[in-house]
């Protein structure tokens, strides 16, 4: 069952995955923000939990919950330049770790708010976000999970779930995109 | 100079403006802590946080590690977080339920209403050890409406009489905003970390002036998503700033109309399916007025020194420096309301606050810009007169309220006149 063709078969959606993801980190990175709101699907979810096991955004308070809707209202409130908390803007530099599409039972967990549906990959992986404003400069940890819908030869990011490695506790204001 | 400063606190504080080394100086800060943080009423938590026998929070009062409990006889008290032994705090967790703490450090043993119970190999210690080294009990806890406050000092006012006729009027309002249900804290709390001192806080929470200017944005973003262009409601000349005794104030819009704020609403996530759910089960009479109270009271309160009423959060400020402090923003839930009304209540609460809102981190950006302008010693004076000497008594029930429009500064005047009061040393008793 797990012979060549299976195995084959798994590397290239990784390579896939992932190549797509890093040029997702990229478009943050340029601040190609437009560019980057387009790679969601109409019915996305962009999500920052307080708490890792919660697997419903209803289920509690969040630090970011919207839909593509409130997603479009982020970046153009980003983009009106009267967005003080992140006027300069916050530079990053983004490093994507550890990307693994999840297989079997774990790729339909509901660990991205949803269950993936047909033609949809739950993938994760962990990130590292340098981040640079008004002379400061800290590193943000997080794991990120994401549903990607295929979409020709690309994908649609349907859900995008960044649990920061220190959401419980009281953090500096975030509002440039993660 | 500063210590000489911290002897005359009056030097610092003027009817129209404070003097920026109330925010910069670490002795000025230290100074605050001994002599506002012990000295009068300070906000711990909503009752709703430790209902059950055993409940317990820590948290701090100015610095000190305090653990709020209730303990097995029902009584809430506030004990200081430290080992009467060698100092080693005794309970590690932000929230919990326990029967008692024990100091892992050499094993002494507190019941949760502080006893000291046990105390390992006790023939090496005096034998009145247990009685004289229980955990220290402050002296003074007491709520109002559902909003617990502890003082170290044996001798203030009762709580009630603190807060006096005017500013409990406004809780009262706050507390009964929907529909007179009860409010009860929701487990989570957004906490942001600000590298500005804790009274840029207390004063931008009562602040009338600014949210046309500083969230032009989130106005903007509501705008387009809603058609309507209904900004902060400054220009009423119905809508009005208060202060009232003893540092206390509150800002009051007036706004005949909830209708800009329940447009919002409709631009949440899942908005319409969970409207429908809401209408499905109250029916379309109660409809409306559970929507009405659904943004909250539509007022902003202050409780000096650390706790604000806004929208449908209790807000506390916690300071950590002199220039750094932690604000706690926990929402507030409807008790017997339908689950779809208080899904409703944290979207909308999320929208606005939080590190990632589309209104609170413009506010901690401006108390950052304030630091950096502090840098500025030339001028020292930061302008508070906005509507000075335009005031008028409010005639609700107590002779200290003077109030002012919404855009003064009668709120800030207030703060600063409890705080040369009380760093001072001339508060009542
Ligand atoms: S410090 Fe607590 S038992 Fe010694
Ligand atoms: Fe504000």
């Amino acid at each position: 069952m797990t012979g060549a063709p299976a195995l084959d078969a798994t590397i290239r959606l990784t390579h896939r995955c992932e190549r797509f993801l890093l040029e997702e980190a990229d478009l943050l990175d340029r601040r190609a923000l437009t560019e980057w709101l387009s790679l969601f699907a109409d019915d996305a979810l962009y999500w920052l939990p307080m708490d890792p096991a919660q697997t419903d955004p209803g289920d509690g308070l969040n630090i970011v919950y919207d839909d593509t809707a409130r997603l479009s209202d982020r970046v153009a409130r980003l983009q009106s330049g009267l967005a003080f908390s992140d006027e300069p803007h916050s530079i990053t530099s983004r490093v994507l770790s550890g990307v693994r599409v999840l297989a079997g039972e774990e790729a339909s967990s509901s660990a991205a708010g949803r269950i993936p549906g047909a033609g949809e990959h739950l993938v994760v992986a962990r990130c590292l976000i340098g981040r640079s404003r008004q002379g400061v400069t800290d590193t943000l940890h997080g794991r990120v999970t994401w549903i990607l819908r295929e979409d020709g030869d690309s994908f649609r990011i349907v859900v995008k779930r960044i649990d920061l490695l220190n959401a419980h506790e009281p953090l500096p204001v975030l509002a440039f995109l993660l | 100079m500063s210590q000489a400063v911290v002897a005359e606190p009056q030097r610092l504080v003027r009817a129209n403006g404070v003097h920026r080394d109330i925010y910069r100086d670490p002795d000025v800060f230290a100074a605050e802590m001994d002599r506002i943080f012990t000295r009068t009423w300070v906000y711990l938590a909503h009752e709703s946080e430790v209902p059950e026998n055993g409940d317990y929070l820590t948290l701090r009062i100015g610095l000190e590690p305090v653990v709020l409990v209730r303990g097995e006889d029902g009584r809430l008290r506030a004990l200081v977080n430290r080992c009467r032994h060698r100092a080693a705090v005794v309970c590690e967790q932000p929230v919990g339920n326990a029967k008692s703490f024990r100091c892992q450090y050499h094993g002494w043993t507190y019941r949760n209403t502080g006893e000291l119970v046990g105390v390992p190999y006790p023939e090496r210690h005096s034998a009145d050890v247990r009685e004289r080294l229980g955990l220290i009990s402050l002296p003074r806890v007491e709520s109002y409406r559902g909003l617990i406050f502890a003082s170290f000092a044996e001798d203030v006012p009762p709580l009630a009489e603190h807060l006096g006729p005017g500013v409990t009027g406004y809780i009262d309002r706050f507390m009964d905003q929907c529909l007179g249900l009860p409010l009860v804290a929701h487990r989570q709390a957004h906490r942001i970390a600000m590298n500005a001192n804790w009274k840029l806080q207390v004063e931008n929470g009562l602040d009338g002036y600014h949210a046309g200017f500083t969230h032009r944005s989130f106005f903007d973003v509501m705008q387009r998503r809603t058609g309507s262009s209904v900004r902060y409601a400054s220009s009423l000349p119905t809508a009005t700033s208060r202060a009232f005794r003893n540092g206390h104030c509150a800002i009051d819009p007036e706004t005949s109309s909830r209708k800009p704020l329940i447009a919002r609403v409709r631009t949440l996530p899942e908005a319409t399916q969970r409207l429908d759910q809401l209408l499905a089960e109250v029916g379309e009479e109660r409809f409306e007025d559970y929507l009405a109270g659904l943004p909250g009271a539509g007022i902003n309160i202050g409780v000096f020194p650390n706790l604000q009423l806004i929208g449908i959060h209790i807000r506390r400020i916690e300071p950590v420096a002199v220039n750094k402090t932690v604000v706690s923003v926990r929402p507030l839930l409807v008790e017997g309301a339908p689950e779809s009304l208080n899904w409703l209540r944290l979207r909308y609460h999320e929208l606005f606050y939080g590190p990632a809102g589309f209104g609170q981190p413009d506010d901690f950006e401006m108390f950052d810009r304030v630091e950096t302008g502090l840098d500025a010693a030339h001028d020292g004076w930061l302008r508070f007169e906005r509507g000075l000497g335009e005031e008028t008594p409010a005639g609700d029930g107590d002779a200290d309220t003077v109030v002012g429009n919404v855009t003064d500064e009668t709120p800030q005047r207030g703060q600063y006149r409890q705080w040369v009061a009380l760093m001072a040393g001339q508060v009542r008793p």
